[in-house]
């Protein structure tokens, strides 16, 4: 197919602009869609598309309700198109059977909808229409006048309701009261309660004839109950035209109230119903004396009681003193006595109308008076505290130095109250307060803010008074507060007298004291003397030394940078003549006390030279160094990199080294890196045969996931010669002798880290190469003393066979300084020019841990001889201080 | 008034006052010393020719003021520094921000290239060295690039190097300062020392000695504003002006003062104003708080007047002598301008 089509194209080419031809071969082709009409789904951009109604208007929703676009482009109502009617039928419910009733609505557009909507009407039905409960407007406009009424109701069919035939058939007749039949004198009875009087009728009216009272008569027909329309906004009870005053002043109620409101443009004239002020009556206006749109007596959130007399006498003196406020001679308005009891308020206010007072109003709650305090007792809040602890027994008998002692130290032992009884050495003996390193200043500021403000003014230097009042509560205070507070800063020093008060408040707090009491301030009552006690202990609580522990984390503050002017009340005016004291003052205070460290201090005195210099090492970085084009100075780390030098400058603590890492050692990376590349070229057989463990995944140890990856590069530096002599030299050594003297890690040098066999005998462990014997090729943990910190990576180990193992512990041992083992003595011998100082440093080094030096990590992998293990081998810290040579591994 | 016995620079040549605000730091370029670069509070770098009074161009792309720049021995990009805390690098050519050195976590007073100067040998410029507010000296490598093309193993590890973190951190960082550094000096490296002397506010003049891997430090005692290493005798002597209103010049090698320059109307107590030898290192010029621009013998450390003209209407920032004649000088100034000086002809 596409071959063809292929070739259709090309023939296109040839053809030139035959575009238009068919590739159809079977039937008959689509009408090319150029040819025809556009294409009814095409794509339309949205802004193209529009909607048109029937008769071809664009809909335009309103500007605020999407103008020509609401919705979804006029469409639907949803981004996703219309949601298809779901056809739901069962057994219960089929569908098409009820659920799709068509009415006349469904077939209605939306002009029709809104026509039906506003021929809808609320009415009353025939029956109900012409009689009086309407309540509309235009109802209540179109009810016929009072005769006209009355002649429609003449002319007005019989239609009478089944209630009414019932009735009748009942006996019943038209304008008789519905009920059982009732004698004359009962009848009466009910024509004056009609009437409306409240009196029963006197005896004149009550006089029956004796014709009427051998009958029954049907009852009086109750008057229907008609209630007026409200038409204005009046409040409840408020009858037009009158004011509330015309409810106890009678007839000049009507008189009086034609107030106009107060308000603009109106004449006289003009004033007409709605402009009389009917709230402001004489009476108000009385009593306000001014014109408020509300109440503004600030009598105004008394409590009105309800109920018989209660307030009265009250109210009347209010009013008294209202008179007397307002400056008017006016009497509270007499009438208001005289009204009805029913109708008046207790204070004088008529009760609106409709309503009355309830005769059987709640009482009001009644007071009793405290029982009387018994003679000589005084509050002590701490017996109901401590209830059921000895505390009052003990006070009781002991009224003097009862306050002063503890609290019961039984339940109450803080965590330094049990020191003390255990004998625990006292913490903050050399502690220092926080507030010894305030200056005096702060401080005086703080000791006045913690309530020495109401007596630092008085200065009162009497103190013959020292036996304690009556009354006066010495609050306690933890006897090591107490203490400590007294060797820490004592505030108050502005008032001499009142410090020497509050030091012996603290002496007599203390343990064992000598002075139980405390001199309390002289000459003053109780409760200051109280007051000025509790503000001694919540000072003591404050300036108390904090513990030792947090006391050596602050230093002193130089410069007191929080010491502000002490704020005054009042509008400040500077004094002329102190303005320039004070600003000596300022001056000399702001000056910032420093403290200078010696060498700044040497600065100070100009005495520049040694004793103003410090000399440190610093340790540039390796970067660095290359970038500066020097050599490092420090290649094997800074001399005492370990002890921190504190000094001023900071030493060389802070620098970061950014490449130097632990244990970056050229060596032993170039070992991985650049030797098995070439072993791999010694033999290439040895590499194609196995597993995924060869020789040269060796060189990925350097390079891929490898921590110190690139550092080589860095430092990198071409193998040495010897290395490669070492490798392609010819070797005059026998390889298979060579077997179990291979040197272990134990003999090794202490430099040499992962015991990695030399190149030269690499091919000895190679499988397939070497003989079937096996060779100890084992990873050494070094063991030194750095290898705690050490790094941990794998390198690659050649499983040993047990063997292998026993001579390579004996080798170990023979290293460690046991000299036993013809084959290691011999290899010992063999190798001892080379490696005689690295021993001995190591065994230097390692003199006292023998042991450790056994720390040879073996792994017995048994079966498979031929796989490489991983192994995890420690690398110490240290960088190397020289570089391993490849006679090194010879 | 007391004759000069050594001259410098008095006649003004030029008036740059394209600047809008303070000018914050004028340099010369490297080598030549024909053009000279300026930096000020209108966060923009100006290009200028100071002898002929143009401007060539300005770099914009600093958003806050610059404090600090410095042109690269090879004067083909410079780097700049101030508020954004950010050392950004330019192309000199095309004035576009090459790099960006991120690290400082306060405003960065000064930047320094290594290697930089007159004499500048080739290979300078691969240490860049930031002074910050934040009290810390970042040492920033300038040739990573060269790095990964002259390696000679192309390693995985080249990934993680190229352009990224590893690129963008410092070499190192110097946290010895305890304040705001405000100037780094870096002897030329003509001298063929490898050091580093930095001023802070903490009255401490620090020497970073590469080679020997020692930390001098000197206490000076008032806050350090400036650190001029002698351009001719780099081992021996710096300048250091301190704002308790004096200059001094020290002994490098044992710390003693050789010299202090001040004078009874001689103001620096409040803002940082770089000093500056005059050519041949006869005198030392610096300007005051009131822009007075003075001169001192370095001789007999006298001053040269009385009470020099206030030559700027507001506090001198920067004086920066020629390096290769002693025929102009450059002050820069809070006032918006920078004044070109030249020697008054011979009569």
């Amino acid at each position: 197919m596409t071959s063809r089509l292929r070739k259709k194209l090309e023939d296109l080419e040839e053809a030139g602009n035959n575009l238009n031809e068919s590739f159809c071969l079977i039937g008959t082709p689509l009408p090319s869609l150029a040819d025809t009409k556009r294409d009814q789904n095409e794509f339309v951009p949205v802004w193209k598309q529009e909607v048109r109604d029937e008769q071809g208007r664009r809909r335009f929703h309103g500007a605020f309700t999407g103008g020509y676009s609401a919705g979804y482009y006029n469409t639907v109502g949803s981004k996703e198109g219309w949601t298809p009617a779901s056809f739901k039928s069962s057994r219960a419910n089929r569908a098409g059977n009820s659920s799709k009733l068509q009415g006349a609505e469904d077939f209605m557009d939306e002009e029709d909808l809104a026509d039906l909507r506003d021929s809808r009407r609320l009415e009353n039905t025939e029956t109900f229409k012409s009689d009086g409960f309407t309540s509309t407007a235009d109802e209540l406009g179109r009810r016929p006048d009072s005769i006209g009424s009355a002649l429609t109701s003449l002319i007005q069919p019989a239609s009478s309701s089944v209630g009414q035939k019932l009735l009748m058939k009942m006996g019943w007749r038209p304008g008789q009261g519905i009920g059982p039949r009732v004698s004359a004198r009962k009848r009466k009875i009910q024509e004056a309660k009609l009437l409306g009087r409240r009196t029963r009728p006197d005896a004149a009216e009550m006089a029956i004839d004796e014709e009427e009272g051998k009958h029954l008569f049907a009852p009086r027909d109750s008057k229907l109950m008609v209630f007026e329309q409200k038409s204005g906004k009046e409040g409840l009870g408020y009858i037009k035209g009158q004011g509330m005053q015309g409810l106890g002043k009678g007839d000049s109620a009507a008189k009086e109230s034609t107030n106009l409101s107060a308000g603009f443009g109106l004449g006289i004239d003009e004033a007409d119903e709605d402009d009389i002020d009917i709230y402001h009556t004489e009476l108000n206006r009385a009593d306000h004396g001014a014109r408020t749109a509300y109440d503004l007596d600030e009598h105004d959130d008394d409590v009105v009681l309800l109920g018989p007399g209660v307030v009265g006498a009250d109210k009347s003196r209010r009013g008294i003193q209202r008179t007397a406020e307002d400056g008017r001679t006016f009497k509270r308005p007499a009438p208001m006595n005289t009204f009805r009891d029913g109708n008046v308020w207790n204070d004088g206010k008529p009760v609106l109308p409709g309503f009355a007072i309830d005769p059987n109003a709640t009482a009001q709650d009644k007071w009793f008076d405290f029982p009387p305090i018994p003679e000589g007792w005084r509050p002590r809040p701490a017996r109901v505290w401590h209830k059921g602890s000895k505390w009052d027994q003990t006070q009781v008998p002991v009224p003097k130095a009862a306050p002063n002692a503890p609290p019961d130290k039984r339940s109450q032992l803080s965590a330094d109250q049990r020191g003390d009884i255990l004998g625990e050495e006292q913490l903050n003996s050399s502690a220092k307060s926080v507030f010894d390193y305030m200056s005096a200043k702060s401080k005086e500021r703080l000791a006045q803010a913690t309530g020495a403000h109401q007596t630092t003014g008085v200065s009162l230097t009497v103190e013959e008074a020292t036996e304690q009042p009556e009354g006066v509560l010495v609050p306690p205070l933890s006897p090591r507060t107490a203490s400590a507070a007294l060797k820490g800063f004592i505030p108050f020093a502005d008032d001499p007298a009142k410090q020497e008060r509050y030091k012996s408040y603290l002496a007599s707090q203390t343990y064992n004291t000598a002075e139980p009491s405390p001199k309390l301030l002289p000459g003053r009552p109780v409760n200051e003397i109280n007051k000025e006690l509790s503000d001694f202990s919540k000072s003591a609580a404050m300036f108390k030394p904090m513990s030792f522990a947090m006391a050596n984390r602050f230093t002193t503050s130089s410069a007191s940078a929080q010491d502000v002017a002490q704020p005054k009340p009042g509008l400040h005016i500077p004094d002329p003549d102190k303005l320039d004291e004070w600003a000596d003052k300022s001056k000399t205070q702001n000056e910032i006390k420093e403290v200078l460290t010696p060498r700044q201090e040497a600065a100070k005195a100009g005495m520049y030279g040694a004793m103003t210099r410090t000399e440190e090492n610093w340790a540039p970085n390796k970067l660095l160094c290359k970038r500066f084009g020097v050599a490092d100075p420090y290649p094997d780390g800074l001399p005492g990199a370990t002890k921190e030098e504190s000094g001023p400058s900071g030493g060389t603590f802070g620098t970061r080294p950014l490449l130097t890492a632990p244990g970056q050692d050229v060596a032993w990376q170039n070992k991985f890196i650049n030797v098995p590349s070439n072993e791999e070229k010694a033999n290439p057989d040895a590499t194609s045969g196995n597993g995924p463990r060869q020789p040269k995944t060796l060189a990925e140890v350097g390079l891929a996931d490898d921590e110190n990856q690139g550092r080589d590069t860095l430092t990198y530096k071409k193998p040495e010669i010897d290395i490669f002599k070492a490798i392609f030299a010819d070797d005059d050594e026998d390889g298979s002798d060579d077997d179990d003297e291979r040197p272990t890690g134990g003999s090794r040098p202490a430099s040499v880290i992962p015991t990695v066999p030399p190149p030269s005998k690499l091919q000895q462990l190679l499988p397939g190469v070497t003989t079937a014997e096996a060779s100890p090729a084992v990873s050494v943990n070094e063991a030194s003393s750095d290898a705690t910190s050490a790094t941990y990576r794998p390198v690659f180990a050649r499983p040993s066979s047990k063997r292998d193992v026993d001579e390579m512990e004996a080798d170990t041992a023979a290293s460690g300084g046991k000299a036993d083992g013809a084959k290691s003595k011999r290899k010992r011998k063999r190798d001892d020019d080379r490696v005689r100082k690295s021993k001995k440093d190591k065994r230097d080094k390692k003199g006292s841990a023998k042991a450790s030096d056994r720390d040879v990590r073996v792994e017995d992998v048994g079966a498979d001889e031929d796989m490489w293990v991983e192994k995890e081998v420690a690398i110490p810290t240290a960088p190397l201080s020289k570089r391993k040579r490849a006679e090194d591994f010879l | 008034m007391k004759k000069p016995t050594v001259s410098y620079p008095t006649e003004l040549k030029q008036v740059l006052s394209t600047h809008i605000g303070p000018v914050n730091v004028v340099r010369y370029n490297n080598q030549t010393s024909k053009y000279c670069l300026s930096g000020g509070a209108d966060r923009t770098i100006r290009l200028w020719n100071p002898s002929a009074g143009k401007e060539v161009k300005v770099y914009k792309g600093h958003g806050y003021e610059v404090l600090g720049l410095d042109i690269a021995p090879d004067n083909a990009s410079f780097a700049s520094c101030g508020g954004d805390k950010a050392v950004l690098i330019w192309d000199v050519a095309s004035g576009t921000i090459t790099r960006r050195l991120q690290g400082h976590f306060g405003k960065i007073n000064v930047v320094r290239y290594v290697g930089g100067g007159a004499g500048a040998k080739d290979g300078g410029g691969n240490v860049l060295v930031s002074g910050s507010f934040d009290s810390k000296v970042m040492l920033w490598d300038m040739r990573y690039v060269v790095v990964l093309l002259t390696g000679t193993r192309l390693a995985p590890w080249v990934d993680r190097f190229k352009g990224s973190a590893q690129a963008r951190v410092p070499i190192q960082t110097l946290q010895e300062a305890r304040d705001s550094i405000t100037s780094i000096s870096i002897p030329p490296s003509s001298a063929d020392g490898a050091e580093i002397v930095t001023g802070c506010v903490d009255g401490v003049v620090r020497s970073y000695d590469v080679r020997m891997g020692k930390l001098v430090s000197d206490t000076i005692g008032a806050p350090v504003t400036s650190v001029v290493v002698s351009p001719t005798a780099p081992k021996d002597s710096v300048l250091v002006a301190s704002l308790d209103s004096s200059i001094r010049l020290m002994d490098r090698t044992n710390g003693q003062m050789l010299a202090t320059f001040k004078h009874d109307k001689f103001v620096n107590t409040a803002y940082r104003s770089q000093v500056a030898f005059g050519y041949g290192e006869e005198v030392v010029l610096a300007g005051d708080d009131q822009g007075c621009l003075w001169a001192w013998n370095i001789i007999d450390s006298k001053s040269l007047m009385e009470q020099p003209e206030k030559v700027h209407d507001k506090v001198i920032t920067w004086v920066e002598s020629h390096p290769l004649n002693g025929e102009e000088l450059l002050t820069a100034s809070a006032d918006g301008t920078i004044k070109v000086w030249g020697k008054k002809k011979e009569e």
